[in-house]
């Protein structure tokens, strides 16, 4: 079990999973978002488990890991959307920062992930991983 | 004489979500096979999929007819199916909305908006800023029509 001892998240082909690094977790999304209730499923789990999980552990820095995530769709990222909107409502000494790592080679993971930069400019980035 | 038809892909479904994945992963499939550059194929894809699932939310029966047209300068992706004159209405309302001004912020903009309101317009404007597609809307009777050109 991860620090932040919460289960993995498995709805249709897409995976939600935390994972532990050396101070934080990485949060590893995986597969396909094809599924009728996996952006419900998936806004759920950021929002209602993983974000206040966070914050009673009190990390300050999070990985967000989308390399082995072949397809979101626009309620997928809309689900990631509303994690960060949760994160930017804490104010400032609670508040996380999150690194997305992505994979170059699978093309709209560049352009899609772009727009989530504006909306959480202060405390996201994006970094390439392959 | 064959016809010389551009490739093109005609289907009536079901748009549901086992349907909609399918279709995606097909149209990637025929798009590469047509020898279209894998980032192309996977805007096609996208779009696919996402005025498919447009299609489960604004329709008034469960049926939709799927087109796509691959010119040689861009290509057409089309979803038409039957709605309410609300549903109608809303839909050109949001197609007027998202493509106003610059796609990125128009996409934010939904982003934003519909995570607070838990409405959906954000795959249209996903489909403008993502594919640089043009979108527009047209209506006949009571079925609707969405289609969107990427540029290749």
């Amino acid at each position: 079990m991860n620090r932040l001892s919460l289960e993995p998240l498995h709805v249709g082909a897409l995976t939600a999973e935390v994972l532990d690094t050396d101070n934080s977790v990485s949060i590893v999304l995986r597969g396909d978002s094809d599924a009728r209730d996996a952006a419900a499923a998936l806004d759920e789990f950021l929002v209602r488990k993983l974000h206040p999980a966070i914050l009673k552990a009190t990390l300050k820095l999070v990985q967000l890991d989308v390399t082995g995530l072949e397809f979101l769709n626009s309620a997928g990222i809309k689900a990631l959307v509303n994690w960060l909107l949760a994160i930017k409502q804490q104010q400032q000494p609670s508040r996380y920062f999150v690194v997305v790592q992505y994979d170059e080679g699978i093309t709209w993971q560049a352009k899609g992930l772009k727009p989530l930069t504006f909306v959480a400019q202060s405390f996201l980035r994006l970094e390439p991983l392959r | 004489m064959l016809a010389r038809n551009p490739p093109w892909i005609h289907i009536e479904l079901v748009p549901v979500w086992v349907h909609i994945k399918n279709l995606r992963q097909f149209v990637r499939e025929f798009c590469v096979g047509m020898s279209i550059v894998p980032e192309t194929a996977d805007q096609i894809a996208m779009t696919t999929s996402e005025l498919l699932e447009n299609a489960t939310k604004y329709a008034s029966t469960l049926w939709a007819r799927y087109d796509l047209r691959l010119l040689g300068n861009c290509a057409e992706i089309s979803v038409t199916n039957s709605a309410t004159s609300k549903q109608r209405e809303t839909l050109i309302a949001f197609v007027g909305e998202v493509s106003q001004g610059d796609a990125l912020d128009a996409y934010i903009r939904c982003l934003e908006r519909q995570s607070q309101e838990g409405q959906s317009q954000a795959g249209l404007a996903r489909i403008r800023y993502e594919a640089a597609a043009e979108i527009s809307v047209s209506q006949h009777d009571d079925e609707i029509c969405l289609l969107a050109k990427i540029p290749m």
